[in-house]
């Protein structure tokens, strides 16, 4: 009998503006705790939210991506509840009128290519950090994050196996990298999953109880806990027991799931339209404005760096991880050739800037200027091994090629007379190989070429320096 | 009398501090500025060295803010109230905090933990409430001006009790940046005065767009002094005639029959009109008010200021015997009331119902406003100032003591009290309201009143 | 419509307040009358087809949406003086139930 898993996403993200959503305070991970507060992520008597635009704008940026519709007019909410980090008592979100419905994303995993409705995607403040045990017996309260700017993403219930959650997720973290919406740093909370997961019979539409993971923070981990829920739960469907609607928390330490005590369950919100901010209004000229800024996303632009520029498969999903590595090929391909361009990023240039192109190096190895290295190394004017030295000390100082083959001499040999006094002070060393070759023994050439380059420090060139020594070795 | 060093103002605080200490305390103060809270000198501004009372719902620098509740007892703000800052930026000297009913839930005074403010035209009588230590302040001649917050009446119905001038202005005309929120949708910074231009000077003061406060107008603030001297000559003055119904007070119908002769011999068109939807006015302000307390109420947790109590148990423990020892009743049954109409079953039926509903009464005044009436006129209260402890007994009662008053927070029209009257020598408000931004109307007429029924008139 | 007393003491957990046996009965009654009284709320033909509103709907919302960017109130003391429990920069409170000591 084959069972078919059911699953949707909860996906909260921090946006990149830097700011808290209602107060002018600070975002900023790591520093000394309470140390970004005012009155009002503070919750003091007194004090009013005040919407941060540029953390909006960020938001539509990602709900048009995504494709949802953006109704001309959504509102805030308070979804009331009572925890120590939630200054206020409630939280301040979207919850009748979000700022986007109905979207869908296409994506590719393992078992091809895929597609995801979405749901909603909404705004809303974050909450504080509870730091348990730090004291004997007690729970500190940090709340330089309360207020922070987050995105929630919903989606339907229509991914049918952990690993096409988990690429969907890569992907949708690639593609708000490449929106600028959100760094996604997942280490620092910046991007944090829920999932919901029931099992049916293959091909029934029979909705089941659904089983709540929360708590999960890595990509890996959300397939591991939604693997090892729909085992649990098919488990448990085979010996005949029902599965009952829960919420189950992801155990970082055990690396498994456990049922939520009931008392951690939440009870009822009590949402009701936030009074102190008017709604949030969306014009069809700013909608429209906001569109056309909007970059072409990585799986597209995977597709078109195959047909366009014949690279493969692989190379383009190489090359499309980050959108500053995509804009890089792309400029670097205007004066390379597609497979050489590829093949520079992703050897010799990943290899000092790390894969997905540290920016800081990129811009100091601007395309224009690699595209001047290896015309010097396709040229022969430098080898292929002083090329990588070269871009090396391009990366390091931020200079041009041509100034580093001057200042270190790397230029390539072809000077009869040097070459000449290379080979014969290499012959004149080994009169034994001389003779070897000369009994035939005529891989002892590669020997001689290999000794030549190292005297030449890799500056003599390869054909003429071969051409020569053939003919001196035929000479004597 | 040598005034101290130039500072006249230490002399009024004085003058307050004695009396307050005597057989005839109006405990009208929670807090009285001490040397080192007054300025030695102050701006040149339209209210220079004008001793101010400032209602304790608003946050202040260096003097305590307690909203009359034994949970923030104690505490001091560390940023002040936008209204507060612009009257020191307009030269006034706050003098002192005023009493209330504890965080603005009541309309009597007697809600506050520190004991009632009383009034001083007859100490066994509540001032009203909740901005009854600012109206007590006023009428006893402490201070000729006062700020007071208004959500459901709270300006204007302690005002007619006290026989002083209060103004509840345009919602979004005066920033609530800095005032504890009671029922964010329905509250605004209101003035009290002694007479109507020494409330329209502050309320001048304290209006315009403030940038923390999301709900606050941009629009340019009219002079309203000038507008006291205006008269009513061409305006159209609505009755309403749901507003003269029963429950109203005879004595008090005669005052206002009063007024509306006076207006007519000013120069006022008088028109009767009908606001159908007024007797559903209380009920639903009370859903709404109270949904709206149960969630601002929610940060007075013990965790991060204020009284903390059951600390050394668990953390249910500490929110709940915090928020049960610190809150005072009339606190804890509105937020019962409010987390009711709000819960999962409920919020269709009462919260919602009641925003509907507050639709059709901004309705009502759209309709009135629009068929070419500038302002209502309406009595402030059925009744003058009762007694002490005669309506603590039953809230339903105690809630229609707002009779008059809620549909201006309702429908966020701006409304003015002013003495129009006595009825056995208690004093008795009118009640103008006028169409959103209409302030300048508020002031003409209640300029008016006040020179031919006032104390002075002939 | 009438409160029973489970009712008073579901709202009560909601909003975190403790209710002395006395006082739980007054508070159903009292809030019982008031609910009666605004139950009139039903008889006011606010019949479906009327939007609820708050007071900010549609007033002057491109004036309150400035793009300018606020910075943060500054605080005349830091929030350690004015907290209950702190230590190095923290706020304290007793553990929320279901948290379990780390380590143990
Ligand atoms: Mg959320
Ligand atoms: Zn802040």
């Amino acid at each position: 009998m084959t069972w078919e898993a059911v699953i949707g996403l909860e996906v909260h993200v921090q946006l990149r503006s830097g700011r808290k959503l209602f107060c002018g305070d600070r975002v900023v991970f790591g520093d000394p705790p309470n140390t970004h507060v005012c009155p009002v992520c503070l919750g003091l008597p007194g004090a009013l939210p005040v919407l941060d635009r540029q953390a909006v704008d960020l938001a539509l940026r990602a709900a048009l991506a995504l494709g949802c519709t953006v109704p001309r007019t959504s509102t805030w909410a308070r979804k009331n509840y009572f925890y120590p980090d939630l200054p206020k008592g409630y939280q301040i979100t979207q919850f009748e009128h979000p700022m986007g419905i109905g979207g869908r994303v296409d994506f590719d995993s393992d078992g091809g290519a895929k597609s995801l409705r979405i749901r909603r995607i909404h705004v809303e403040e974050d909450a504080g950090k509870s730091l348990h045990a730090r004291r004997p017996g007690r729970t500190g309260i940090d709340l330089n994050r309360a207020g922070a700017p987050l995105v929630e993403i919903v989606t339907e219930p229509d991914l049918r196996s952990p690993g096409d959650a988990r690429a969907f997720l890569q992907s949708l973290k690639r593609d708000l990298a490449y929106l600028d919406v959100s760094d996604c740093n997942m280490e620092q909370g910046g991007l944090r999953v829920d999932a919901n997961v029931s099992v049916r019979r293959a091909g029934s539409a029979v909705l089941e109880a659904k089983v709540e993971i929360k708590n999960v923070n890595s990509f890996s981990y959300i397939e591991k806990a939604l693997t090892q829920e729909i085992a649990r739960q098919i488990e448990s469907r085979e010996a005949g027991s029902a599965v009952r609607a829960e919420t189950r928390v992801w155990d970082d330490r055990r690396r498994e799931l456990r049922t939520m005590r009931s008392k951690e369950e939440s009870s009822d919100y009590r949402y009701f339209p936030e009074p102190d901010l008017p709604p949030l209004a969306f014009g069809p000229e700013e909608l429209a404005a906001v569109r056309a800024t909007l970059p072409e996303l990585s799986r597209a632009r995977r597709r078109r760096f195959v047909s366009e520029f014949g690279v493969s498969t692989y190379a383009a999903g190489v090359l499309t991880r980050t959108r500053a590595w995509a804009d890089y090929f792309e400029a670097l391909a205007l004066d390379v050739a597609p497979g050489e361009a590829a093949n520079w990023i992703m050897g010799p240039i990943s290899a000092i800037v790390g894969e997905g192109g540290g920016s800081e190096a990129a811009i100091r190895v601007p395309p224009h200027r690699l595209a001047e290295l290896i015309a010097l190394v396709e040229s022969a004017a430098i080898s292929r091994s002083a090329g990588r030295t070269v871009l090396e000390a391009m990366a390091a100082e931020g200079v041009s090629a041509p100034e580093v083959v001057r200042r270190e001499g790397l230029g390539q040999v072809a000077d009869r007379q040097v070459l000449e006094g290379w080979i014969d002070t290499i012959l004149n060393e080994d009169e034994g190989a001389v003779a070897r070759y000369r009994a035939g023994e005529e891989q002892v050439l590669g020997h001689f070429m290999g000794r030549i380059m190292t005297l030449s420090a890799g500056r003599a060139h390869p054909t003429e320096v071969r051409r020569l020594l053939q003919e001196k070795l035929r000479e004597g | 009398m040598k005034s101290r060093g130039g500072r006249p103002w230490l002399a009024a605080r004085d003058q307050i501090r004695a009396s307050e200490a005597g057989p005839e305390s109006l405990n009208a103060f929670l807090a009285l500025a001490e040397d080192g809270d007054m300025p030695d000198s102050v701006p040149d501004g339209p209210l220079s060295g004008v001793p101010v009372a400032v209602k304790d719902n608003l946050v202040t620098a260096g003097l305590p803010t307690t909203c009359a509740s034994r949970l923030l007892e104690g505490y001091q703000s560390p940023f002040e109230a936008t209204a507060v800052r612009r009257l020191r930026a307009a030269g006034a000297v706050v003098i002192g905090k005023t009493n209330m009913d504890e965080f603005g839930m009541g309309s009597s005074n007697e809600h506050s933990a520190f004991g009632p403010a009383l009034n001083p035209v007859d100490r066994n009588r509540v001032p009203g409430g909740s901005s009854g230590g600012s109206a007590a302040a006023v009428a006893a001649g402490y201070v000729p001006i006062a700020l007071g917050s208004d959500t459901g009446g709270s300006v204007r119905q302690p005002a007619a009790f006290c026989g002083v001038v209060g103004v509840k202005p345009t919602y979004g005309r005066v920033s609530r940046y800095g005032l504890v929120a009671f029922a964010s949708s329905l509250d605004q910074v209101g003035a009290l005065g002694r007479t109507v231009y020494d409330a329209a000077r502050l309320l001048q003061a304290v209006s315009g767009h403030d940038p923390r406060d999301a709900t606050s107008s941009t629009r340019p603030v009219p002079d309203l002094r000038a507008a006291a001297s205006r008269g009513v000559g061409g305006l159209v003055v609505g009755i309403p005639d749901e507003y003269l119904r029963d429950g109203l007070d005879p004595a008090v119908r005669r005052c206002v029959d009063e007024g509306v002769e006076a207006l007519h011999d000013a120069g006022a068109e008088i028109r009767q009109v009908s606001l159908p939807h007024t007797r559903f006015a209380v009920p639903c302000y009370q859903v709404l008010a109270a949904a709206e307390a149960s969630s601002n109420l929610a940060r007075f947790d013990g965790v991060r200021y204020g009284r903390r109590s059951g600390g050394d148990g668990d953390l249910g423990d500490l929110y709940e015997v915090t928020r049960t020892e610190g809150f005072g009743r009339e606190v804890k049954r509105r937020i019962v009331l409010g987390t009711f109409v709000l819960s999962a079953g409920y919020q269709d039926r009462y919260y919602s119902q009641a925003q509907r509903v507050r639709a059709l009464i901004s309705a009502d005044f759209g309709r009135a406003f629009n068929d070419g009436v500038h302002a209502l006129f309406t009595p402030t209260t059925p009744t003058p100032a009762f007694r002490l402890g005669e309506r603590l007994g039953n809230p339903v009662q105690m809630y229609l003591s707002d009779v008059y008053t809620v549909h201006a927070n309702l429908s966020g029209i701006p409304a003015m009290s002013v003495p129009i009257g006595t009825v056995d020598g208690l004093p008795v408000g009118g009640q103008i309201m006028a169409p959103w931004w209409g302030e300048e109307t508020l002031v003409s007429i209640g300029a008016t009143l006040e020179a031919r029924l006032g104390e002075g008139a002939g | 419509m009438s409160l029973s007393a489970a009712d008073v003491l579901r709202i009560a957990n909601l909003a975190k307040l403790r209710l002395a046996s006395g006082e739980e009965e007054r508070l159903r009654e009292d809030t019982t009358n008031i609910l009666e009284f605004v139950d009139r709320l039903g008889e006011a033909g606010a019949e479906e087809g009327v939007a609820p509103t708050s007071l900010t709907d549609g007033r002057d919302d491109d004036a309150r949406e400035g793009r300018r960017r606020l910075e943060p109130d500054p605080l005349s003391h830091e929030p350690g003086a004015m907290a209950p429990q702190w230590e190095d920069g923290l706020f304290l409170v007793p553990p929320p139930s279901g948290v379990t000591p780390e380590g143990s």
